[in-house]
């Protein structure tokens, strides 16, 4: 074999392994559908709730999206240490994905705490909450496109538009109750359905 | 290894990355880093004496760094790509570039 004939075999067997590691599959999707589940869950029982389909009082809400907040950390905490070990986590890909929802998830966070600040402070009332599902929706449209963009998993464009769709279909039920109705559906047709997808693909 | 070809400089090339087994596991970090040990072992086909020897050497010239911890309970070695050594794996990149080029366009 010549030189040149060895260089190329040996280059060809990189290029292999290279490729290999960028088309590691997504590893985030339970985590992505343990978050569509439990919100798709929660949204629907507040709207249960203020609608009195439910009979609970109204302070069930705040027992609701507190344990939102804690079974939600919880779960991510657990599934993410489980996804870290996976071939591939630590991929370009996957590390574009885990960081881009770090920052979808501090930037709902800072909402978060600024519609409590209103509230205790301000003259908001809990209409604001709602604002929260609208900016959820369009911030969730922005992390699907950012991590289809970079990563190459373009078929997640799709869910970037779904999502977009969902930010302005609940912008125009602003006010109402139903808000929390179509932001279930919403978040099972955004969150669970690409989750699914991605678990899917990474089999 | 490859010095019965008069057209190719051997000297330019990293002998520290040239080797299929350490330009494989260079290769995959450049992708995916880090990367735990089983994960490089699986994608290089390597045995574990072996690729541990390769990955000494690479730690050795500063490219790699290997960090043992716990993953749970299980003991875990993490390889990380250093930035000395994602430079080194571009130079290396650039000189077989220049070097196939030269020996292709001289036939």
């Amino acid at each position: 074999m010549t030189n040149t004939n060895m260089l190329m075999a040996d280059l060809k067997e990189a290029g292999r392994i290279a490729k290999a590691g960028v088309e590691t599959p997504l590893v985030g999707g339970p985590i992505g559908l343990m978050w569509g589940l439990l919100i798709t869950s929660v949204l629907a029982i507040h709207y249960m709730i203020i609608t009195q389909i439910m009979a609970l009082p109204p302070q069930a809400l705040n027992f609701l999206w507190i344990g939102f907040a804690i079974f939600g950390g919880t779960g991510s905490a657990i599934l993410g240490r489980k996804a870290d070990t996976k071939p591939g986590a630590h991929s370009t890909a996957n590390r574009v994905e885990q960081y881009v929802w770090i920052m979808f998830s501090a930037a709902m966070a800072s909402l978060a705490v600024g519609v409590i600040i209103n509230l205790v402070l301000g003259s908001g009332g809990y209409e604001l909450w709602a604002f929260m599902l609208i900016a959820g929706f369009a911030g969730q449209g922005l992390a699907y496109g950012v991590v289809a963009k970079l990563t190459g998993h373009s078929w997640l464009h799709f869910a970037a538009f779904a999502s977009f769709t969902m930010a302005a279909i609940s912008m125009s039920f602003y006010g109402q109750n139903v808000i929390y109705l179509i932001a279930a559906l919403g978040s099972f047709i955004t969150v669970v359905i690409p989750s699914l997808l991605s678990m899917k693909a990474e089999r | 290894m490859h010095g019965d070809n008069p057209e190719i400089d051997i000297g330019a090339i990293d002998d520290v990355i040239h080797g299929r087994l350490r330009l494989g596991v260079m290769a995959y970090l450049s992708a995916v880093n880090p990367a735990s040990f089983p994960e490089l072992k699986d994608k290089t086909g390597a045995t574990n004496g072996n690729l541990s020897t390769h990955l000494t050497k690479l730690e050795t010239a500063g490219y790699v760094r290997q960090e043992k911890g716990y993953n749970g309970k299980r003991p875990q070695t993490l390889v990380h790509l250093t930035p000395a050594g994602r430079k080194a794996w571009i130079t290396y990149l650039d000189a077989m570039k220049t070097l196939l080029g030269h020996s292709i366009s001289d036939g």
